[in-house]
Parts: structure tokens; sequence; C-alpha cells
């Protein structure tokens, strides 16, 4: 059926224009908040003011006296059912410790209470009429306190469980455990010439997406629900919402229209269930819509980590040990918390070799804002701890770091037991790698900073230069776990709707998912109409995370156009009297012994003229292993001595992502995720009073990266072929992120002479560093 | 009832006003401008942005009731999809847009940078462009597409 | 929300706006960030004060010119070695400095604001609609809120004495548009030199210093300089960068 020989592509590894490009650059209405609804009623939610309460009393009559409420709902109103907001496949391996509503509240910004009124003033009005008596609870916002005996219990209700048997021990706090083993640590360490030890301190973070989270939900006129939201996984949302209500999954339709960024902050069922029990309540359609400040607090963040990290290296270089431990955050409810945690080791501990290799991890609760998925999602914390320790390392044994990388990196066809020791909740899975282009990604990458001339340079003076890098991986899906469909049916032009459940947040998915069908129906991407993430008409796929969508999607569409082809030879076959094995395709066009037909002319014949069915498949996929995109980042800065800013003034990633489907798109996401990154180890925080309020939920304060802040980043493509992947495609969405934090603290200490374990890398951190080590 | 008189798009309007302090934001939106996006409410994020007489404005700041009288520019009077300007084109082309939720505001920014100055440096482009925050794309596609929409204006004259 | 709005053609009906108390709004940032029920608003954008009249002896400023209207005058820039442009550059965004006025930044005052300090360096004078001149070290003594009492800022003039002095403005902050740290200018003048502070307190601080016995002059001010707490930096950190970079500057 598919040619064996690798055709030089078409519609893949070509940057097409995205599918939804002309819309969103002419402001066609295309999110959330442009679609009008008739009659629809604007939701506003009463936020905690403190850190850890009971709720003994909560009257919202005064409130609903205001003319023009329509509703008050508070934990009284709502099923006492618990649920994970995690995005993720069921059963879900977080824990279901969160309601729609709760008698008890466990930070500053966790929900106590929701008005429905005609106007956003009139709700907003409202939310100060609710009384509410809080029996005040001591808090803790140091998980380090946190996991103490004596430590407050921030779980104490009975229902709170977990779906999988894992190990959830809320009465210490604890959230999730993960630990693996291989070979033997302390031996490990003896064998070795030079040992490290070092801790390391990685902080919150904000996704920043541009739109907030927004969801309406409406009755259609049979009276189903329909919940249009800006979501990541629009078929978790139904499932989820479904438990919440304790109503049936038909009656409930999910739509995801284009979505204004998410980098896993939307891999949440965040607002959807207290929207649909609004909208419930009142029978009419509700909208909720996050302000800035509502996305800082109680949207989600990255997760905080402490790492404590030894490693035993010999003089060759060879790792005898390397054993990390990590203390991670979740705030005040447990989403991701085991998943991220196993993440931050399989996707960091495979990159290098050793015999023994040590893994613990351990995430706690604390009365601190909720952490979720976010980009790198756990492996961008532990990349931190990995990537400067090596660097480190490398100075004590007088390697170049470079040349250690390419020494003792993974290759192709070789193994590491992380992959089957640390699955996400279930075990995990072996894989050999099939593809890695790191060899390249470093040589190239070194090249295009100047690394051995600016990594030798002379640093005097005020303003100090100096260059640091880091190698790293991530994932391609989650094999086993995760599954993604696709349906494709023809129409009488020769076009094709292609149905797809996979999300597009702004990634391009639908661009590239097309692209892929396209090539293999050897027709060009404009003759595919993409519908997506539509829970009535497009089959089912996880969502958007896990760097899955090129290569589990992908494959996917790939299988279904396939099926559909071969659907398209057997109608030529009949029409040209010919057996199908006969035939060809060549350009939208069916060449047989004795004459051709067109795509066209084989849709209409086979809608009216014999035999007469509809041209359609469907198709699943799921992966059975996670072939990881590699890279190597190399950051240029520097340091102003007096003042502790760092300023980034050249930035290379190369990345190996396989084939690239949409080159643009992808080094679009690289450069969007490495910016991201960037930020996040210079000027990004959350600063916290001492009764866990965040006092900078703004623009304002909470500084992300502007034009004028952008440094020189250079992306390089470095192809490699992965054979299980569509077209040889692997992922690209998330591993940029990984290299900033490591890469800049290297830099660092390359101008300066000073090592940063802490992030983020702010002026004030940095001059106290360079005062400690006597700089002047 | 309080109506104004702004040129929107080049469109002489007669519109209502919710109330006399109401944003430009949400008269704009509210008149079914939706090209005009809110991001932050506070001036900061620039997702918000159309332009008054040819200047970039933070719609999220500016009173509605300001603008009796006076030129609007929203993403909409720029071009429609099978007609798009050309500084939308050379976004597109150059992989600028990515969740295209920054991208009006983007697109307006360098509409008033590119009237005032045809031949911008990249330093300039940067200082132009440095209200309309952009968390997908990292800039350096958006910056590339503002370089490529001065050259088709090059091109055009 | 609800309020009034006055939009005034001519000055006889701002003044009589103003003794009905009736707020000034001018380019709106700081008003519509800190938006209250009822507000009674005084628009002044029709009243004409978006001038920059060049003379002999000082360039005048009207109230409501625009940063962004300041940053396109070429003039500005070969004067007190183009300070001026340079410290306007550090306002806010793009967008934010198409909005900000003269008056409003200088009269809403706030710990990052620009204006206020630049105009104290430059030893300006503040003018009223009532006819009232402050010179900027009596204006900026205070909150000039509290200091105005109807009264109407229409004109800041900048002497030109000193326009041939090299002047030096250096800001640091986390992000280019973030308010800052704190910003530094500096302007040589005769025997002293003259020197702000942004960000350190609600109000600038002026230190005119000698030319020699730098370092003393400089230990001096980290002495006397006020700081307040800022949730971002310590006052410890922000008197030590303030030493630091006079130390550069002055070298």
């Amino acid at each position: 059926m598919m040619d064996e020989k690798i055709k030089k592509f078409q519609e893949v590894n070509v940057s097409k224009i995205k599918v939804d490009g002309p819309a969103l650059v002419s402001g066609q209405p295309s999110f959330v908040a442009d679609f009008f609804v008739p009659n629809m009623l604007w939701a506003k939610v009463l936020w905690s003011p403190y850190a850890h309460a009971r709720i003994k009393n909560i009257d919202p009559r005064p409130a609903l006296k205001i003319p023009g409420v329509k509703a008050v709902l508070t934990y009284k109103d709502v099923p006492r059912i618990p649920f994970t907001t995690a995005g993720q496949g069921y059963p879900e391996p977080s824990p279901y410790d969160s309601f729609i509503l709760d008698n008890k509240v466990r930070f500053v910004g966790d929900r106590v209470a929701a008005v429905v009124a005609e106007t956003e003033e009139i709700a907003e009005e409202a939310l100060k009429y609710i009384k509410v008596d809080y029996e005040i609870l001591p808090a803790v916002f140091d998980p380090r306190e946190a996991i103490k005996p004596g430590a407050p219990i921030i779980h104490d209700e009975k229902e709170a469980t977990t779906a999988l048997p894992l190990k959830y021990e809320p009465q210490r706090n604890l959230c999730a455990h993960v630990d693996m083993q291989v070979g033997d640590i302390e031996k490990g360490l003896k064998d070795a010439d030079f040992v490290l030890e070092r801790e390391y301190d990685i902080h919150y973070g904000n996704h920043a997406m541009i739109e907030p989270h927004i969801t309406t939900v409406y009755f259609d006129s049979n009276g189903r629900m329909v919940i249009v939201t800006s979501t990541q996984v629009p078929f978790h949302v139904r499932r989820i919402v479904a438990r919440a209500l304790n109503i049936a999954v038909q009656n409930i339709r999910v739509i995801k229209p284009r979505i204004g960024g998410g980098f896993g902050g939307k891999q949440e069922v965040l607002i959807e269930p207290l929207v649909a029990a609004l909208a419930w309540k009142v029978r009419q359609p509700v909208c909720l819509k996050y302000s800035r400040a509502e996305e800082f607090v109680s949207g989600r963040c990255r997760h905080p980590q402490l790492i404590k990290l030894r490693t035993g290296v010999k003089k060759d270089g060879t790792i005898t040990a390397i054993d990390m431990k990590i203390l991670m955050n979740n705030g005040a409810y447990g989403a991701h918390a085991l998943t991220i945690i196993c993440n931050s080791g399989s996707k960091v501990l495979p990159l290098v070799h050793s015999e023994n290799i040590s893994f613990w991890g351990d995430t706690v609760y604390t009365n601190l804002p909720v952490c979720g998925a976010y980009r790198g999602y756990g492996a961008t914390e532990a990349y931190f701890a990995f990537g400067v320790q090596m660097d480190e390392m490398a100075e004590k044994i007088g390697i170049d770091i470079v040349e250690w990388y390419k020494k003792i990196h993974i290759r192709e066809g070789e193994t590491s037991p992380v992959f089957a020791a640390l699955g996400e909740g279930r075990a995990g899975v072996e894989q050999k790698i099939t593809s890695c282009g790191l060899d390249k990604c470093l040589e190239l990458g070194a090249k295009e900073i100047n690394w051995s001339e600016k990594r030798n340079q002379k640093k005097t003076g005020r303003f100090r230069r100096g260059v640091g890098m880091v190698a790293l991986m991530q994932g391609s899906a989650i094999p086993e776990i995760d599954m993604g469909s696709a349906t494709i049916k023809m129409n009488e032009d020769g076009s094709f709707n292609l149905l797809i459940g996979a999300t597009d947040l702004g990634t391009g998915s639908d661009t590239i998912l097309a692209q892929i069908a396209a090539e293999t129906l050897g027709v060009p991407t404009e003759k595919i109409i993409v519908t997506s993430s539509d829970t009535d008409l497009t089959p089912f796929d996880v969502g958007a995370y896990a760097s899955s969508t090129t290569y589990l999607s992908g494959q996917a569409v790939l299988k279904t156009a396939q099926k559909v082809k071969q659907q398209i030879l057997n109608v030529a076959a009949e029409m040209l009297n010919e057996p199908a094995e006969n035939l060809t395709i060549e350009n939208g066009i069916i060449y047989g012994k004795s004459g051709k037909v067109t795509y066209q002319e084989v849709a209409l014949f086979s809608l009216y003229e014999k035999n007469q069915f509809q041209i359609v498949a469907s198709d699943s996929h799921i992966v059975h292993k996670s072939p990881p995109p590699f890279s190597a980042h190399f950051a240029e800065v520097e340091v102003d001595i007096l003042t502790g800013k760092v300023k980034v003034i050249k930035y290379v990633a190369a990345v190996d992502c396989g084939t690239a489907i949409n080159p643009r798109l992808a080094e679009g996401q690289n450069e969007g995720a490495v910016l991201n990154g960037i930020s996040y180890a210079l000027t990004e925080r959350y600063i916290f009073n001492e009764r866990g309020k965040m006092l900078n939920p703004n623009f304002d304060y909470y500084k992300i990266f502007s034009t004028a802040d952008l440094p020189e980043i250079k992306t390089i493509l470095v192809p490699t072929y992965e054979p299980t992947g569509p077209y040889g495609a692997k992922s690209i969405s998330e591993v940029g992120i990984n290299g900033p934090c490591p890469a800049i603290a290297n830099a660092i200490y390359n101008a300066i002479g000073v090592r940063l374990y802490q992030t983020p890398f702010i002026p004030d951190k940095v001059l106290e560093a360079i005062k400690k080590a006597g700089i002047k | 009832m309080l109506k104004i008189r702004p040129i929107i798009n080049g469109e002489k309007k007669e519109l209502d006003l919710k109330d006399p302090l109401e944003t430009l934001l949400d008269f704009l939106r509210r008149h079914h401008y939706v090209g005009v996006k809110e991001g932050c409410r506070q001036g900061q994020c620039g997702a918000c942005t159309v332009l008054v007489d040819g200047r970039p404005v933070n719609s999220c700041l500016y009173l509605a009731i300001r603008t009796d009288g006076k030129e609007i520019t929203t993403i909409e009077g720029l071009g429609r999809p099978g007609n798009l300007n050309f500084i939308q084109q050379a976004f597109l082309e150059t992989g600028a847009v990515q969740c295209g939720y920054c991208t009006p505001g983007m697109v307006l920014s360098t509409r008033a940078l590119l009237d005032k100055n045809p031949r911008p440096t990249e330093e300039e482009i940067k200082i132009a462009l440095d209200g309309n925050l952009c968390r997908c794309t990292g800039y350096v596609k958006i910056i590339e597409a503002v370089k490529l929409a001065a050259q088709k204006l090059k091109n055009k004259k | 929300m609800t309020g009034e709005i006055i939009i005034p053609e001519n000055i006889a009906q701002a003044k009589k706006y103003l003794k009905q108390k009736f707020v000034p709004l001018a380019g709106g940032t700081t008003l519509l960030l800190n938006r209250s029920a009822n507000q009674k608003l005084l628009d002044l954008s029709k009243l004409k004060l978006n001038y920059i009249k060049y003379q002999k002896k000082s360039i005048n400023l009207g109230a409501m010119t625009t940063i962004g209207e300041l940053l396109e005058e070429k003039k500005l820039e070969n004067i007190f070695g183009g300070l001026i442009p340079k410290a306007l550059l550090t306002i806010g965004s793009n967008l934010n400095r198409q909005m900000i006025t003269v008056g409003g930044n200088i009269v809403g005052i706030h710990p990052w604001s620009v204006l206020p300090a630049l105009f104290l360096l430059l030893n300006s004078r503040i003018k009223t609609i009532q006819k009232k001149i402050y010179p900027a070290e009596k204006f900026f003594a205070t909150a000039p809120k509290s200091l105005l009492k109807n009264e109407l800022v229409s004109e800041v003039e900048i002497p030109l004495a000193w326009a041939k002095s090299i002047g030096r403005w250096e800001k640091l902050s986390l992000t280019a548009t973030d308010y800052p740290l704190i910003s530094v200018g500096v302007l040589p003048v005769e025997e002293s030199i003259r020197i702000v502070t942004v960000g350190l307190s609600l109000l600038p601080q002026l230190f005119i210093i000698a030319r020699k016995n730098i370092d003393k002059e400089i230990e001096n001010i980290g002495e006397k300089v006020k700081i307040s707490q800022d949730i971002r930096a310590s006052i410890e950190y922000k008197r030590e960068i303030l030493k630091n970079i006079l130390t550069d500057i002055l070298q």
C-alpha cells in the first residue's frame, strides 16, 4: 500500500501557512469570548482571603437580594464528589482531592462560593454580600515543614482518595511518591574519583498565556449541556464534568474553539465543573472568565522543587552514580502530583549512562497556589539541577562539558533502565533509542555560539560575559496509556474532511495533522478541511500534552488516511476495471493500464453513480515507546557586577525532533519555549507574604519578556528520522523550555565564577552571590 | 442613551455607550469588533491595542467617549481572509502567528510603526512592539514579520 | 462603571468644574487603573494643552503632550546630551507612552514616575492654568495633589541655561518596560553635579554635590537617601546599587 522508498515529501517537512492563520490574523471571531450567546449570564467567584480555614457558616441570602443576581452557589448546593482537575486519561493518577465547592479553603485564592448575575459588575458587587464565617487554621507554606509530623493537615476530608493504588498519605500531606533504584548507589559513589553533592531550589512560575481561562456553558435546543471552553483536554473535560456533577457523559458536549495559549495551564479541568454547575442551576447560558490576577493566583503554576543531587564520576568521565532526591511542592491540591515528579526522573536520568541510579520523589501539599502541568512537566526543574551539576563536575574532572556530553549521552540502539522503572503512575515502558541527533546538535550549537573562543575569554570590567550550555531530552507522548484517533471522509470535489480530537492550542496541530493527511492521500494540504476538538463531532484524543500530538495523533491521522486511500483505489479499480494493486497515484490522479481517473471523479462515482457509499475511515493509535527529541542549548550572558543584573546576549538551541512536519512551526515552538525558559530563569517569580498571599498577581510585577528584552535566538533544526513516528517525526513543543535555567546558570559561572543553585537569577540574588565571592 | 460618533475602520458610526466611563475595549467588543482582545485590563499586555488617529493605545485604559469624532482602526479594518493586507500576509508567511491572541495587537502596532517609519531598524521594531506581549512565539518570527512587511511596503511603492 | 465625565472646550469651563471637585483626566492610565464608583472626571483633551514650544531660553511643554509626541521631537535629542529621550524611553511600553501625558505623569505621581525626577534634575518650572508658577523643587517636595488645590497644571518649562551639559540616565529593572527598581539621572552643572533618583520613594530625590571627593559624596547620599519598602527588592540592595551606579557614572 504505502511506498517503501522514502520519496521526497510534498506536504510534510514543508513550512505551510497555518490553516487557521487567516482567521487569526484578521481578528475573526474565534475564541470563547467572541461567541455571543443570547441571554448569557456572568459568573464571578468569591476567593478565600485565608491560607487555611474551615467555612463554619456561609449565607448567600444578602447577595441573592441584589437585583440582577440569579444564583449563588456554595458547597451546600453541589454534589460532594471528589475528582481531580488534572486533565489526564482515566483512571487519573492524580489524587481525587477537589470538589466543585468545598467547606474548607486551603490557600489564599481558593474557591469559597460563586455568583451568577446579569452583568459582570453586578456579579462582582454581589460577592461582597455573601456572609462567610471562617475558622482560621494554622497554615504551612514550606514543603519541608509540611511533611514533618505535627504539620497542619491540609486534606483531612474523608473523601480524598486515589483512583489507582498509589502511595497517597494526606494525613502527612504526602500527595505522591515515587522511587527507583538500579545497581548500588553507595558502591557507585565509592568507586568514583570525584563525588559532588548539591542542593537546588527551583521556583514557582506562571504560564502567563495571554488569554486567561474562560468557559461558557449553554444548553442546546434539546437541553444538552454544551461547554465551550479554553482547554487543552476537551474529552477529559467531558468525563470529569460528568463525574463532578453526576450527570451522564452523553448529556455533555465539549467544544474547544481557538484558544489563546495554554502551555499546560489548560491541561486542567479547572473551571468547567463550576460553570457547568452554575448553568445547571439557572438553566441559562453562563460565562466565567478569569481576570489576570485570578489567573496568577487561582489558575495553575509550575511546581517548585527542592532537589538533592549527588553524582559520582571517574577521572575518565564515567558516571558511576547518580542519586537524585526531589521534594516537590504541589500547592493546596494534588493535580499532576505523581506524574510530574516521575517525569523529573524519566526525562532526565536516561540522558547519560550510569550503572548506578537512584531516584526518590515526594510531592507534598502546602497552603499555596496550586501547581499543575507546565511545559517541561518536571523535566524543567530537574534539568536545572542536572545541567548545573554536570557543568560543575566537568570542571572537576577537567573535561570540556560539550566533549563530555558527546562521550556519555545515550545513543541510537541503546536503552536506559530508567525507562522501564519510571512510568507515570503505572509501570514504565522499556525502549531503545531509534533516532538521536544529539551529537550534531552539540556540534552545530557549539559552532554557532563560538564555544571555544567565548568559553575562555577574559572577564574584566563592570559587564562580564560568559557562555554555558546543557544537553537535553524530553519524550514524545506517553506509551501504552494515551490514545488519539481520526476520521477522514471524502467530498465530491476531491477535498477531505479531517475530524480529529487532537487539540490545537496555537501550536499548529490542526495544520500539521492536515499536512500528514495530505501527504498520505497525495493531495495538497489545502484540500484538507480540519474540524477538531468537538466531543460530538470528532473522535477521541487525550488532548494536547506530553508532546503527543505530532507523534501520537499524527500517526492516527496517517493510518486513517491510508485506509481512505485504499478505498479510493478500490473505487478507481472498479471504474477502470483493473485490480487495485496495479494502480498508482500521482498528484490526485490514479493511473491504470487502461486509463486514469481523478480524485474528484472517484468521489462523484462513489457518492452517486454505482455501489454508492461514503468514502470514510477512522483509525486510532497508541504508542509503544516515547522517542525523545534531543537538544543542545548554548547561552551567552552578560553579568553586571555592580547590580547583579544578568542579560542574555545570544541563545542557541539546536534540536533533533525527527522530521519537522512544518519546519517554521517547529522553530516557532522552540523559540517560544526558549524565551519562556529565559524569562523564567531571570525575571519571573511569585512573591508571597508571610500569610501565603501572592503579592504580584499582575504583569506589572510578574515580569515576562517583551520584544525590548529579546536576545538573539538561533534555532537549528537537526533532522533525523524516527522510524516509529509519522514520516519520521518525534516532538518539539516542550524540550526547549528545559535549557535556559541550567545553560544560563552555567554561563553566569563562566562569566563571574559564581555558581547559582537557586532560581530565578534576579539581580539582588546574583549581587549577593557576587559579594560573597569577593568579586570586584 | 449616550451615543458617540467615532469613525471605525473608515466608516462613520453612531454607537451607544453603556455608561460614560466605558472603556474603548469593552465598547468595541460590545459592538462586535471582537478582534480587540482582553488580556489583563491593566495596560500591560497590549492584546487590546487599537489605533486612535493612527496612534496605538491600550484600549483597556482608553475611555470610549474620547473617541467621538476620532478615527479608530481595529484589526478588522486591515483585511479579511481572502483579502489580507500586506502586514497580515507577512505575519502568516513568517510563522509569526501561533495562538493568534496577541496577533491583532501586534499587527496594529506594526501598522502604526510602518505608517510613521517605513524603514525601521531592528531596534526601532523592538521598541515599537514592546507593549505587545506574546507567550507563544518568543517574538523571533514576529520581528521577521515586521521586516518582511517593511520589505513588501517598499516593493509596493 | 458609573460616573460622570465632562469634556470642557476651554479653560474657563475647566476652572468651573475644578471648583466642583471634578478630577482631571489626562492620559487616563492612572485613573482607569484605580477605578471607583461615581467618579467625576474632567477630560482635558480638548483644552489644546498638547504642544511643544521652543523659546530662546526654554522649552515649554503643554500638560497634555504625550511621551510619544515628545519622543518624536528631534530637537530634544540635541540638548542635555540627549538626556530627555533617553529618560523618556524608560517610561513603560510604546503603548503606554502614547497615552501618558506630561501633566498626568507629574501630578498622578508614583514611585516609578520619570518626569518628576527629570524635571527636578533640569530645574524646571511647573505652571498652572490659574497662573501660578512652581519651581520643581517646591512642586515635588510633597505629593503634588496635596499642593494643588483646584489648580490644574498647564505647562512645564525647561530652562535651557544648562542645555550644553551632558546628562546621564540609567535605569535598573527586571525587564526593559518594567518599573525601575531604581533609576538615576545625573547632570553636571557649573561647579556641581545634580543627581536625581526614581523608584526609591514616592517622590524623586535631588542631590547636589561638589565635583571633588566623589566617593565621600556618594557615601553621603547613600546615608541620606530615603528608601521605602518595595516587595521586589530589599532596602539594603537598593542602597547598594544606588552607590554602585553613581560610582560608575561619576568616574
